[in-house]
């Protein structure tokens, strides 16, 4: 069993409990992360501010609070906390705001191996 | 006294005659109409020079009135043009919006299949049912938005379409532990329109209600649907006594893709497809505004409203 503290972290929210379950099951099976999967923004925020994420994967449109808004406050307890924003509609304003954060974009639908190299890239920076 | 026949005063009345004719050909639509002038300069062709001068300002204001109004049509007419280009973007980009969810599911599992073969399990064959199921809704959905001229033309009873339509549905909201009661007139009597489409509206107006008390998550909801004929034809209702609609959403529901279900449990489509059935055959459908909880809803349909150069046999 792989020690626990080389496993990264990562916080999955997506409202959409299905999207939800595809991305889960897929970093799953890749088996290289430990992940904590959740359907409400607010919840997710609350993880956040636990520090303990690692990486946080979002959806941009949710109740509550948005990918961006998730994005900064997971930031402001830890400046360097990688971020992917999942979206299927991404203006040139949303792209534009995501480079201007350092943060990754994936598209909806996204392919397993465009999820797989997002994840491995950000784990890596 | 002038004697008329006197050559001066003759002139004079001849003169006056032909302003009065030009005056008249002019205010009858003949714009070149002109008085005509001697050149001499007396009072008479001075009188002629000022008829000429006010014809032709006027001529001239009308003109530009009539180019102003051409104008004015165009404008209306790119108006209405940009209009429709407005919800045809908005249909794609709502239809685009709800179709990557589902196909988010298919690609990430059809992904993880190809890496694996044996990885999916049940639950995911169920999530990718339930995708297809959601993507063959939105399209089903946008399909009827755009056929919606394509009606058959038929008389009906219309207590037959809400019958079948509580047969769809009772056994639903029957299961959730809510109450459904059906309140007919007399049978007999009929109107002239597609008996599909109008089941289908009440269908749409049923499963909403049973939804409204789902998301109330409290047993025993009511839902009442009524048939009666009134003065201008005949008239459903359909009301529960669930989460209601909020008031700013009210005028929202109706425009394509809004939706207050949550993820994955409406396109958005339902109501405003039954608005444009229900204008289809000339009625209206409305969201009233009630003392107590949930939401009812009012079609009014004429006995004879759908136009009447739709093909009686349908489309093929």
């Amino acid at each position: 069993m792989t020690d626990r503290a080389d496993v990264p972290s990562v916080l999955v929210v997506d409202d959409d409990p299905m999207v939800l379950r595809v991305l889960v099951r897929v970093l799953q099976h890749w088996g290289r992360v430990e992940l904590t999967a959740l359907t409400d923004s607010r919840a997710a925020m609350e993880q956040l501010a636990s520090g303990t994420v690692d990486l946080l994967i979002s959806d941009l449109r949710m109740p509550g609070y948005s990918g961006l808004s998730l994005l900064d406050a997971g930031r402001e307890h830890r400046p360097d906390l990688p971020v992917i924003i999942v979206t299927g509609h991404a203006t040139q304003q949303i792209e534009r705001e995501i480079q201007q954060r350092n943060a990754s974009l994936l598209r909806k639908p996204w392919a397993r191996e465009a999820l797989l190299a997002a994840v491995e890239h950000a784990l890596q920076r | 006294m002038a004697d008329p026949s006197d050559p001066p005063t003759a002139d004079l009345s001849a003169r006056v005659g032909s302003f009065i004719d030009v005056l008249t050909r002019f205010a009858s639509g003949d714009w070149e109409a002109r008085a005509e002038r001697d050149g001499s300069g007396e009072p008479m062709d001075v009188l002629a020079f000022m008829i000429n001068a006010t014809v032709e300002e006027i001529g001239d204001l009308m003109a530009q009135q009539r180019r102003q109004r051409e104008e004015l049509e165009r404008t209306q007419a790119q108006l209405v043009h940009a209009g429709k280009l407005a919800a045809l973007g908005e249909l794609a980009g709502g239809v685009a919006h709800e179709l990557n969810q589902p196909l988010t599911v298919l690609t990430g599992l059809l992904g993880l299949a190809q890496c694996d073969p044996d990885a999916l399990d049940d639950g995911d064959l169920k999530l990718m049912a339930a995708a297809t199921e959601a993507m063959s809704r939105i399209v089903d959905g946008v399909r009827l938005f755009a056929r919606r001229s394509e009606m058959r033309r038929a008389d009906f009873d219309p207590i037959l379409p809400m019958r079948s339509a509580v047969a769809l549905v009772a056994r639903r909201v029957a299961a959730d532990g809510h109450s459904l009661e059906v309140v007919e007139p007399d049978p007999g009597g009929s109107i002239v329109g597609d008996q599909d489409r109008m089941q289908q509206v009440i269908v749409n107006l049923l499963v909403n209600a049973a939804d409204a008390l789902e998301s109330k998550g409290v047993e025993g909801g009511r839902i009442v649907v009524e048939g009666r004929w009134v003065e201008e034809g005949f008239e459903y209702c359909v009301d529960d006594d669930g989460v209601g609609i909020a008031p700013e959403d009210r005028e929202r529901i109706f425009e394509p893709f809004f939706t207050t279900k949550e993820v994955g449990k409406g396109t958005g489509l339902g109501l405003s497809v039954s608005y444009g059935i229900i204008e289809d055959h000339g009625g209206r459908m409305t969201l009233e505004c009630k003392d107590g909880p949930g939401s009812r809803f009012r079609v009014t349909v004429p006995r004879d409203g759908l136009p009447k150069d739709l093909d009686p046999e349908g489309p093929p």
